[in-house]
């Protein structure tokens, strides 16, 4: 029997899309977009349309395992009770080893951004004070820049986009990471919008614009106050600053005397005149859009550009503009009850969720070195969940030292992944067509609920399905032990998600009309346009008092990204590539074999190296294994590898990579970023056909 | 013949994500190696500058096919809109096919050891549906067009892509908009 059910695509995307299976008796057919989205129109990117395979694929782990040794692949079968069983018991004698259930540690985040899903840290609340890991790997800098600047962590409609008449695509390539966006944005282009790119490479997005600006990285928010400065000069500023922001004269005041346009010139690699066309331009244009990336913030300064790129934004009159702003993302309609939660009052704007007061909070992004540093008491037991850190973090020398001190791992994943390896217990988890959830995007405006379609496969189980399960465990062991709730209905728990300000933003009565289909949130198209800002003082703040308590400059200032050492004299850089998300490929079980290096024809040159080239990045912390390829567009002190996962036996790009942070973070996400953005390599020749790498993290 | 039916291509548009391919996959729940129909970046040094630009084809329906010229067994047929049908009954994998198409586009399936093609969803258009790529693709660089006089006639249409074999061979019944290029302001 044919039937058909709705989901949400759960990845960490800014598309989020809507999806429609039809099964037949049970399995699973095929997968489309649901046309009733006014975003994503019922079409979806190759990643969604792969999900078959990934549902149904043979690498996937069906049945809880327990490995003998950790990283020895000397994986058992397991039933679920053995599973749970070791799982409560572990925690139940660290409790007591420790007289403190602060040994247990949960480190969790976007592999399925599901409301359902932060059950896990709802869970570990249960069990009392925890080790989590906060913050966010991904947007920290950008989101603590926004929420200075306008109070408040919003972006307008991305439909809004198709009025502007001038569209800057500032750090961001949605040809190959916001697909969804390319049809508004061709769109406006054929009706006569110019459409610049502003991006350390030739992007995908960046050849299909008007202009394409290559600027030095990390350099862009002097670009952004040189341009500003322009502004100034030309008397291009909004008339109507003085009615609704604050501290501009100090603004202006620092760019007349700090900001020269020829020595940003220098500095950004764009030339002064080229700077100030552009902000002519920028000033001229009625309505004018920015969309600043991710990317362009994960700098050690990245908080400070972004404030930078903001203030351009005001200075020329563009926010609140329909058509116009700074957009960035949002967390506007991820007003969830929070499971465990049963106060409202708890929800958070916020996706970082269910936290206990008492816990120990470490940063996400440092957080092997930081579990190691922990004493009193020592982190003990970690649970990973929805991560993949042994691929994706930093310092991934001290995660493999955590790794081997800790008394127990817990892994819940589709796949044995690199972290996988690591555990001592392995539980597979259902993927979004076997569960219940609830859906919003941080860069449209709809909020959905995935159905599940099919049984769980093999013997697969949600999040929220593990959590009760640990928690009757617990509780069965020693009553008490465990407030979270021991059973349940997925259903109903989703409904109970649906905050009353979520239910008021969507426009529904009882929260059982979410069911029907996705729904748009009840928000105004274009933000800000009233002027009427959520900071304190209700104004645009050039300058913030906010930030002065977080200890971050008053105004939007630039201070110069990292240097190279005279070692590793390369900054490397690992956007998105279309084919992949993070440690997930696509199509599913197909790793791409070995990295491929982008380097300018003349840096390789300098180095003897032709292209195809065997050849190794390295820096202080590793080295990784490359080919080279050639590519006209990079300049000579950046390398380019397009990120996607490694085969298990290879040594992983993040080997690489150190834990610096982004200046800003703390206010709205809890701590500082990943400046991933600031690693650097020297490019060694390879001779002989056998060399030795470093060993695996 | 009454009409010529085939595909339009902006390579303006395509993003190279691969939509249309895993589309037709979808619909056609083919093996994981056969690709109906395959996206390509457009070789860089052909243009002035570097262009990250793409192409997505599949079976171009040719006017003058190779694959039916040289099929032993007749496998292939040609339909009065122009679609050029693969029938798998009668294939018995010899793959003549295979090297008589300039474009690499029947695709020879090892597990079922006979070939197999775009039949440009013309079960579908018979319903009055477009074909399942055009129908996916995000950006709108895919269309189902009828090749006429007109159309070839309209500015930037044109009938072949560098590194493409030429049209003479096989008269394909594909069109493209090749790049449009935009100032690229680089540094050194």
């Amino acid at each position: 029997m044919l039937a058909k059910h709705q989901h949400i695509c759960p990845r960490n995307c800014y598309d989020t899309c809507s999806l429609i299976s039809t099964t037949y008796n049970g399995v699973l057919l095929s997968v489309e977009g649901n046309p009733a989205h006014d975003y994503t129109k019922g079409k979806l990117c190759p990643k969604a349309m792969s999900d078959i395979q990934k549902v149904y694929s043979p690498s996937r782990i069906r049945y809880p395992m327990r490995q003998r040794h950790r990283f020895s692949g000397d994986w058992e079968r397991i039933s679920w009770d053995e599973a749970l069983e070791q799982i409560a018991r572990t925690i139940l004698r660290l409790k007591r080893t420790h007289g403190s259930t602060l040994p247990l540690a949960l480190n969790k985040y976007s592999g399925n951004f599901g409301a359902l899903h932060n059950a896990m840290e709802a869970l570990f609340s249960g069990i009392g004070p925890t080790t989590r890991a906060i913050g966010s790997p991904c947007w920290s800098a950008g989101v603590d820049a926004q929420t200075i600047d306008f109070g408040r962590f919003r972006c307008s409609s991305p439909l809004d986009m198709a009025h502007a008449k001038l569209i800057w695509l500032w750090g961001v390539n949605p040809a190959w990471t916001a697909i969804h966006q390319m049809p508004i944005i061709f769109d406006a282009m054929e009706r006569g919008t110019t459409v610049v790119c502003f991006d350390t490479h030739l992007s995908a997005t960046a050849a299909r614009s008007h202009r394409f600006i290559q600027v030095r990285p990390g350099t862009d928010g002097l670009l952004a106050l040189a341009m500003g400065k322009v502004l100034a000069e030309e008397n291009l500023l909004d008339p109507d600053l003085p009615n609704y922001t604050l501290g501009y004269h100090d603004f202006l005041a620092y760019l007349d005397s700090e900001i020269r346009v020829e020595r940003a010139a220098t500095i950004t690699g764009v030339e002064a005149d080229t700077i100030r066309d552009l902000a002519r331009e920028y000033g001229q244009t009625h309505p004018a859009c920015i969309w600043a990336g991710f990317g362009l913030q994960r700098y050690t300064n990245g908080g400070q550009t972004l404030r930078a790129i903001d203030a351009l934004g005001a200075l020329a009159g563009h926010i609140g503009e329909k058509g116009g702003g700074v957009q960035y993302g949002h967390f506007e309609t991820w007003k969830f009850s929070g499971l465990g939660h049963t106060e409202p009052s708890q929800a958070k704007a916020n996706p970082v969720v269910g936290k206990n007061p008492s816990d120990r909070a470490l940063n996400i992004n440092k957080f092997a070195a930081a579990a190691l540093a922990c004493t009193e008491p020592p982190v003990r037991m970690l649970w990973l969940a929805g991560r993949n850190p042994l691929s994706q973090d930093a310092d991934l020398h001290l995660w493999q030292k955590l790794m081997n001190q800790l008394e127990f791992i817990v892994v819940s994943d589709l796949f044995l992944t690199r972290s996988a390896a690591a555990a001592d217990i392995f539980l597979p988890v259902t993927t979004h067509y076997e569960h219940w959830d609830l859906h919003a995007s941080y860069w449209h405006y709809w909020v959905g609920v995935n159905e599940p379609a099919i049984a769980p496969v093999g013997e697969s189980k949600s999040d929220l399905e593990i959590a009760w399960r640990v928690s009757a465990k617990l509780n069965e062991l020693e009553p008490g032990s465990c407030t979270f709730p021991t059973s349940g209905s997925e259903k109903e728990t989703l409904l109970r998600e649906l905050s009353p300000e979520l239910l008021r933003l969507l426009r529904l009565q009882s929260p059982k009309e979410i069911l029907l289909q996705p729904l748009k949130a009840n928000l105004p198209p274009a933000s800000w346009a009233q002027r009427q800002f959520a900071t304190p003082s209700g104004r645009f703040e050039f300058r913030s008092e906010k930030a002065v308590q977080a200890g971050f400059p008053a105004l939007p200032s630039y201070s110069p990204p990292l240097s190279p050492p005279p070692e590793a004299p390369l900054r490397l850089l690992t956007p998105h590539h279309s084919s992949a998300l993070n440690s997930q490929s696509y199509p599913p079980d197909t790793i791409p074999n070995g990295y491929t290096l982008y380097v300018n024809p003349e840096l390789a040159e300098s180095y003897g190296l032709n292209e195809g080239a065997p050849a190794e990045i390295a820096n202080d912390l590793g080295a990784v294994r490359v080919r080279l390829a050639f590519d006209l567009s990079i300049p000579r002190d950046v390398v380019i590898v397009y990120q996607h996962p490694a085969e298990l036996k290879d040594s992983c790009l993040n080997v690489l990579l150190r834990s610096h942070t982004t200046d800003m973070g703390t206010i709205a996400t809890g701590a500082p970023g990943l400046a991933l953005n600031e690693t650097f390599v020297c490019l060694r020749r390879l001779t002989g056909s056998v060399q030795r790498l470093s060993p695996n993290p | 013949m009454s009409k010529q039916l085939g595909f339009l291509h902006s390579s303006e548009k395509c993003v190279g994500c691969r939509g249309c391919e895993m589309a037709c996959k979808n619909e056609y729940q083919t093996d994981a190696a056969p690709r109906w129909r395959q996206v390509f970046q457009l070789h860089e040094e052909r243009y002035s500058l570097p262009t990250r630009m793409f192409f997505s084809i599949a079976c171009n329906h040719c006017a003058n096919p190779q694959c039916l010229k040289v099929c032993p067994v007749g496998a292939y047929t040609k339909r009065d809109d122009g679609i050029v049908v693969h029938n798998r009954d009668r294939c018995i994998g010899c793959r003549l096919c295979t090297m008589a198409c300039p474009y690499d586009r029947p695709q020879f399936n090892h597990a079922k050891g006979k070939v197999e093609k775009c039949n440009l969803c013309y079960q579908r258009l018979d319903q009055g549906e477009k074909p399942a790529c055009v129908a996916a693709c995000i950006p709108g660089a895919l269309e189902l067009v009828e090749i006429t006089a007109e159309l070839d006639q309209k500015l930037g249409v044109l009938k072949t892509l560098p590194g493409l074999p030429t049209p003479a061979l096989t008269n394909p019944s594909i069109r493209f908009i090749g790049p449009k290029q935009g100032k690229q302001i680089r540094r050194d």
